[in-house]
């Protein structure tokens, strides 16, 4: 008995040290730290998947994991129309409108540039699965200096994901997903909810509106 | 065998409300489907708009907060259908609750005051 727990003993502080070399690099949030970015303006998201529908169920549901993270997020539906009646109706013509131009119109803290890379299903012999993977850069809106960046993928085939916070919101992202008939919808929603959640190492930091603002997990080490 | 689990999963379920913060703002399925729809330019604007005036209120009677965005998109419902004094009533509701958003709601005011002749961005999409 007692051997055995000796044995067990030293299986964990093997574990332990292993844990230590398979570390991952630390993700350097200093950028975003010193900018403290409040506010957020999310850009309709460019598309290199064969579905258009892609780049509007991202943009739709990307508000929700953002604002819980602690952002203000401006109303991406209206964002949108304000470029449409300027003229610029194409995402990537979006993404190439200068920061101080936006500065000027919406005064965000900060720009997302998503690009879409993958959105739809793939049907296989076996079994078919819908997949939504995305990119994500937040901008600082004066400087141009890159603040974070981060991918997701989501697919409907077997996926388990033990973050707290992702468990939390499943009842507001079923919802809607269920009030939408189309699964890209509801997949985009566990991307989105992917890509924004908190307490990972490269996880985005939670904003000022958030109770547990500079409390993440990855900063206290 | 099955209550065993079933009792397992409720505790689970307590242990987390417990541990986890509860969500800044009431959410339900009307907003992001709503603004989905909008952007690809189908469903019906005037069921949107009861969906979202829906979501308010139940925040409201909750004492829960309203997302952002939620009150300037129920004013682009409302401009959409010519409710001018209903839009900008919205849009300030926007800014009192969340003051990063003025700057971007008195252009969308001032904007619809003048008809939407500003061109401010075209011709400006070269370079970052």
């Amino acid at each position: 008995m007692a051997n055995r727990v000796k044995f067990l003993l030293l299986a964990l502080v093997a574990l332990l040290f292993s844990g230590c070399v398979n570390e991952p690099k630390p993700y350097d949030y200093s950028p975003l730290l010193s900018a403290k970015p409040r506010s957020i303006l999310v850009l309709m998201p460019t598309n290199e998947s064969l579905e258009p529908k892609g780049s509007s169920a991202v943009l739709a549901n990307a508000t929700l994991p953002l604002s819980e993270a602690g952002y203000y997020v401006f109303p991406v539906a209206l964002v949108n129309d304000t470029f449409k009646f300027n003229g610029v109706s194409e995402a990537s013509e979006i993404h190439q409108i200068p920061l101080h131009k936006l500065k000027e119109i919406f005064n965000p803290d900060a720009v997302l540039y998503i690009n879409v890379k993958t959105y739809g299903t793939n049907y296989a012999i076996i079994s078919s699965a819908t997949t939504v993977a995305l990119e994500a850069k937040l901008v600082e809106a004066n400087s141009g200096t890159l603040l974070w960046e981060h991918s997701a993928v989501a697919t409907n085939q077997g996926q388990n994901n033990g973050n707290i916070f992702a468990m939390m919101i499943v009842a507001a992202i079923q919802q809607i997903a269920d009030s939408v008939s189309d699964a890209g919808f509801g997949i985009s929603a566990w991307a989105d909810n992917l890509l924004f959640m908190p307490d990972c190492n490269g996880c985005l930091l939670r904003g000022e509106y958030s109770p547990n603002f500079r409390q993440d997990r990855q900063l206290a080490k | 065998m099955k209550t065993s689990i079933f009792i397992l999963l409720g505790a689970l379920f307590f242990a987390g409300c417990a541990s986890a913060p509860k969500q800044i703002y009431h959410w339900d399925a009307s907003y992001a489907s709503s603004v989905y729809e909008y952007l690809n330019e189908e469903g019906d604007v005037n069921e949107q708009i009861a969906n979202l005036e829906n979501l308010t209120q139940k925040a409201y009677q909750k004492g829960a907060k309203v997302p952002p965005g939620l009150y300037a998109h129920l004013g682009l419902l409302y401009s959409n259908l010519g409710e001018r004094a209903k839009a900008v009533a919205n849009f300030d509701k926007e800014i009192a609750l969340f003051p990063e958003s003025r700057k971007y709601m008195e252009f969308l005011k001032h904007q619809g005051a003048k008809k939407q002749t500003s061109k401010s961005l075209k011709g400006a999409k070269n370079g970052k």
